[in-house]
């Protein structure tokens, strides 16, 4: 009898769950399901179902055992992971040390030409110390190595398929590779023999959809369970749809204007701090983007280890702007704005055109495609730039030094805000691996930026996605990359 | 006639040389780093040391002319080369997504005859009239509208206001109606214009006047006599039309996330893939010279009177 | 020929039996009507627009078409009437410059390579055929994806486009007007190449040359419009019809109006030359 009940709600089980198919859809064609070989939003939204980093990062922001399940530090340079056992890629082979020796040695082979191995950059040597146990050496010590190790590019792979992986992903992840229709879509299976347990939902598809206003259409008429990225204008006519739920989280996108502090037109602060008070950024944040942003401050979101909450040193105030600007002996100014193409970029450039002509400045807008644009910043003679930028890491050292310390002149740091102070305090926050130590540096560095005005953080935008009801136990991580499906349930 | 043919192929070879030169020139003018294109905006946060490195592992820091040279002999041998962004050969890329550029193209493309020239006919057979007019009134709108605009507008009547067809994508013939009747009614009122002016111009024929007058039923004539020398430009403007479509109806695939060929090409446009953009533009240029070769040689089975040395 | 009168020549031209038969030709009428209309527009559009087409007003964004705005307001609360009437003057623009670029550089290599033939006509005809080996947009695409996106790379990429079209018309005119008699007369009368060229064959010219022109106005806009569509043309602040299509359709399917008044203006406009054209070609060719 007991059998017999058992046998029945396993068949119910499975004709209740059977066929349940969870669809995404993303805004343009992966260019490789190889983790190793890109550094691609688009290829991470799909590998990280399908492959699995030794540490996972949660929506609230603390670093978590994935496919380590322990760590501490020797001494300062070497990190020793106990790895999870029974574990096994979805073909079947073991995953242990060797495996993660293999993996991380591939990313780090200059052979592999890996785009996303600067993350990873500060390893020096990875090495078995048991089955199941590895040591990562970094020299110098690198603190923030943890959370590098949660990146997409960081997943585990398994060596020994290098050369399919790229068309057939095989990982250690909740979810199985099944077909991938170039341009089309990808469909991936639950991985029934998941050590976390096989994932609610039997599959998942991702569909390319370029066009957004297509992928709302589709998740109006069904075609589409969940799409990402709303613009704020969709987001609000979505929220008021009964037949769709939406969300937005503090994610880890920021968005800046930055100065050349270099240029003889910026160099002098009064002017910078003029700029600034002409930005209104709660009308921004507010009207324009439909109170999807937070207005910015400090130069990283609060969402990233180590961030600041401070007061706005700048607020808005287009009488004080000018007097600033007359006191300096300005007047009759002109300057260009370098960006790349992005819709809500060039939105928010107009807006400071707009704003910066209330003050007499005559503001240029120059849009271009991302390599000319960097190109263009990277020369002397720019001026002001835009640019959206996400802690990936969520670790304040990510943004903060490649922005501020002077080394990263003038690749990262466009501003060209040379300080020895605060190089030696990001140096500092790299070498030692002590959380109060790297609280405080960090501060510092954040307060002396913001007054500084190297640059001006415009807003945070918060991710935004939007759903069927139906969908729900997703978890997602600030961003849109960082989509958790394990606990994913499809109500029908 | 084979002798031609053989002849009209072989020409085809400096051309499309032509076309790989003139592909590399622009690249060689166009400003911007390759492989910060390649990662775009996520590139932020590289440092220059770290892209420098990618870029000599990638070989894309050897100077344009060399990699010219490289790029030829590969396609001496057949070898079209690896994507930079995907590392897959680009002769693969394009295979995949050939098929589905090929299935809107021929659907698009039969939708455009069938409706083009039966209106073509239709106005020039009752020239004049109010179906003449109101034939080249709908031709001429119907090439006056920007494609994109009248994908969208199909898409949000019958995909979202009445659900009648999926809005986006390619899996069931369903998925293929929305995007070829777009591409095929634009494409038709060109088809209609064209044939309306060619069979008037076969009608004005002295032949057909004299079997007109000769007392041969009058649509006898038509579908005999001047149908048949109307063809000529008919098949030019189809050949040139399914070039076209061959080429990938870009704004179209992008309307419709249908995934052709043109949607690669302008993706790897931005990504400035070279070798992608390279092969991609050969390859639908080799078709498009194919398509207008076969196009020249069925005059010959047309018309007996065309003759080729 | 003698020194008539200007109005006297008018009264002349209106005459002639092409002009003749593009006065009864009925899309001749609507055409110029709106081809006109659309010139005045783009010239009195500060006059006639409501207020300056880059005025934001952030807390009225996105307002649907009304009796104070007509057309409705876009995603800055900028009057999309006022900006629709201002893009007319960049539409035209973008319009008329690669036909009148393609024209110019198109009709001269028609010219030399008809007229001298030869090597010369070889090399340059073998050339166009690299160019014609594209399909239209796909060379467009290309030039202005290694080129860089921008207002005029995409002029440069439609003009480039359009040259071989011109050429080719030219030449076969030219091949077909020098063996005419009376080129061969002024040949053999010791009359030097360039006069040759230019008073007894280009005129030939003229007439299938325009036509072409005319057609290629409503095709260099469709083409700009999807270049901007694709996010290689036209770039903010600057904004043509195009660039309003593709900055419209993020707000499908709600704010419907930014992409049907831009729409309709650029189907109007097209249509329009292309009624124009067409009369003009069935006025200087009988047959039709």
């Amino acid at each position: 009898m007991r059998t017999l009940l058992a046998a029945l709600a396993i068949f119910l089980g499975a004709s209740i769950a059977a066929g349940q198919t969870l669809t995404t859809a993303i805004g343009a064609n992966p260019p490789t399901l190889d983790p190793q070989l890109t550094f691609n939003g688009f290829s991470f939204h799909v590998t990280n179902q399908v492959f699995e980093t030794l540490v996972r990062v949660t929506p609230d922001g603390a670093v978590v055992p994935g496919l380590a399940t322990d760590w501490r530090y020797p001494d300062p340079t070497t990190l020793r992971l106990e790895l999870r056992a029974g574990v096994a890629f979805h073909d079947g082979s073991p995953f242990d040390a060797d495996a993660v020796v293999a993996s991380l040695g591939r990313i780090l082979d200059p052979a592999t030409a890996a785009p996303g191995r600067f993350v990873l950059s500060a390893i020096r040597d990875v090495r078995a110390v048991g089955p199941t146990t590895v040591e990562i050496v970094t020299d110098p010590p690198f603190a923030p190595l943890l959370s590098h190790l949660a990146h997409p590019v960081a997943a585990i792979v398994p060596a020994a398929l290098a050369d399919t992986l790229a068309r057939s992903p095989v990982g250690t992840g909740p979810f199985t590779f099944v077909r991938w229709v170039d341009g089309s879509e990808v469909v991936l299976a639950a991985n029934a023999a998941y050590w976390g347990g096989a994932p609610a939902i039997d599959q998942v598809v991702v569909r390319i959809i370029p066009e957004v206003s297509t992928q709302i259409v589709e998740l109006r008429s069904g075609g589409v369970d969940m799409i990402f990225n709303v613009p704020p204008d969709n987001f609000l006519t979505l929220q008021a749809d009964p037949a769709i739920t939406t969300g937005a989280i503090d994610g880890w996108s920021s968005t800046h204007l930055i100065f050349n502090v270099a240029s003889p037109k910026l160099a002098d602060l009064r002017v910078r701090q003029a700029l600034a008070h002409a930005i209104d950024k709660a009308l921004i944040t507010e009207e324009m983007l439909r109170g999807l942003a937070k207005p910015g401050v400090a130069p990283i979101p609060g969402t990233v280890r180590y961030a600041v909450e401070l007061d706005e040193p700048y607020p808005y105030d287009v009488a004080g702007a000018r007097a600033l600007l007359a006191d300096a002996g300005v007047s009759g100014l002109r300057l260009r704005l370098d960006l790349y193409q992005n819709p809500d970029l060039e939105a928010v450039a107009q807006v400071l055109q707009f704003a910066f002509a209330e003050i007499g400045v005559d503001l240029e807008i120059r849009v271009q495609d991302f390599s000319a644009y960097t190109q263009a910043v990277q020369s002397d003679d720019m001026e002001l730039a835009m640019t959206g930028w996400g802690t990936v890491t969520l670790d304040a050292d990510y943004t903060l030094y490649a922005f501020f310390h002077s080394g990263e002149i003038p690749g990262n740091n466009r501003s060209r805000w040379a300080d020895a102070e605060i190089d030696a305090l990001l140096q500092r926050g790299r070498d030692e691996p002590v959380d109060a130590v790297r609280a405080e540096v960090y501060a510092q560095v954040q307060a002396a930026a913001t007054n500084a005005l190297p640059m001006v953080t415009l807003y945070y935008p918060r991710f935004t996605y939007a759903k069927r009801p139906a969908v729900e136990g997703e978890s997602i991580a600030f961003s849109w990359i960082l989509l958790d499906l394990r606990s994913a349930t499809l109500a029908d | 006639m084979l002798r031609y043919a053989l002849g009209r192929l072989i020409g085809t070879v400096p051309v499309l040389f032509g076309v790989t030169l003139l592909v590399f020139l622009m690249a060689w003018v166009t400003p911007g780093d390759p492989v910060v294109a390649m990662l775009g905006e996520a590139s932020q946060g590289i440092s220059r040391q770290a892209l420098d490195d990618l870029r000599r592992e990638l070989g894309l820091d050897r100077p344009l002319p060399v990699q010219y040279v490289g790029y030829v002999a590969g396609l001496l041998r057949g070898d079209l080369g690896n994507s930079v962004r995907s590392r897959r050969p680009v002769l693969a890329e394009i295979r995949d997504r050939l098929p589905a550029t090929l299935e809107l193209a021929l659907a698009a493309l039969t939708i455009a005859v069938a409706l083009g020239v039966t209106l073509g006919v239709l106005a020039a057979v009752r020239k004049r009239t109010w179906v003449d007019g109101a034939a080249i009134a709908v031709a001429l709108v119907g090439v006056s509208i920007p494609v994109f605009w009248s994908g969208f507008l199909l898409m949000m009547v019958f995909a979202l206001e009445l659900g009648w067809l999926p809005a986006s994508g390619r899996g069931t013939w369903r998925h293929l109606v929305l995007p070829a009747v777009t591409v095929g009614v634009s494409s038709a009122a060109f088809i209609a214009r064209i044939t309306r002016g060619a069979v008037l111009e076969a009608l004005a024929q002295d032949y057909v006047r004299t079997a007109k007058a000769k007392g041969l039923a009058p649509r006898r004539v038509v579908m005999r006599h001047a149908l048949r020398n109307a063809l000529l430009p008919i098949v030019t403007v189809v050949g040139l039309q399914l070039g076209g479509l061959l080429g990938g109806a870009v704004l179209t695939e992008t309307v419709f996330a249908w995934p052709g060929v043109g949607r690669l090409l302008v993706d790897a446009i931005v990504a400035r893939d070279l070798p992608l953009v390279q092969g991609s533009v050969l390859v639908i240029s080799l078709l498009f010279i194919l398509v207008n070769l076969a196009v020249d040689l069925s005059y010959a089975a047309i018309n007996p009177k065309v003759r080729y040395g | 020929m003698a020194e008539m009168p200007r109005h006297a020549w008018c009264r002349v031209a209106w005459s002639l039996p092409a002009m003749r038969r593009f006065r009864r030709h009925p899309g001749a009428w609507v055409g110029s009507l709106i081809v006109i209309t659309l010139v005045l527009v783009a010239a009195f559009a500060p006059v006639l627009a409501d207020r300056p087409p880059t005025q934001q007003d952030l807390r009225a964004r996105l307002r649907p078409p009304s009796a104070e705005q007509p057309f409705g307001t876009d995603e800055f609360g900028r009057s999309m009437l006022s900006r629709v009437l201002h893009g007319a003057r960049l539409s035209l623009l973008t319009g008329l410059l690669p036909v009148a670029a393609a024209l110019v550089v198109g009709s001269t290599i028609g010219l030399v390579a008809g007229f001298f033939r030869g090597r010369l006509d070889a090399v340059l005809m073998r050339a166009m055929d690299v160019l014609l080996a594209f399909p239209s947009l796909l060379l467009a695409l290309a030039v202005v994806g290694t080129l860089g996106p921008g207002i005029v790379n995409a002029v440069i990429a439609i003009a480039i486009v359009d040259v071989p079209q011109y050429a080719r018309l030219v030449r076969s005119v030219v091949l077909g007007a020098r063996e005419e008699e009376y080129v061969q007369a002024a040949r053999a009368l010791g009359a030097r190449d360039g006069r040759l060229m230019w008073r007894h064959v280009a005129p030939n010219a003229i007439g299938p040359v325009v036509v072409q022109a005319t057609l290629g106005i409503g095709f260099a806009i469709l083409a700009i419009a999807g270049l901007s569509f694709l996010g290689l043309g036209v770039q903010p602040p600057v904004s043509d019809w195009g660039e309003m299509l593709a900055r419209g359709r993020r707000y499908l399917p709600d704010a419907t109006w930014l992409m049907i008044f831009p729409g309709l203006a650029v189907s109007l406009t097209v249509l329009g030359f292309n009624l124009l054209g067409d009369a003009l070609r069935d006025a200087l060719d009988p047959q039709a």
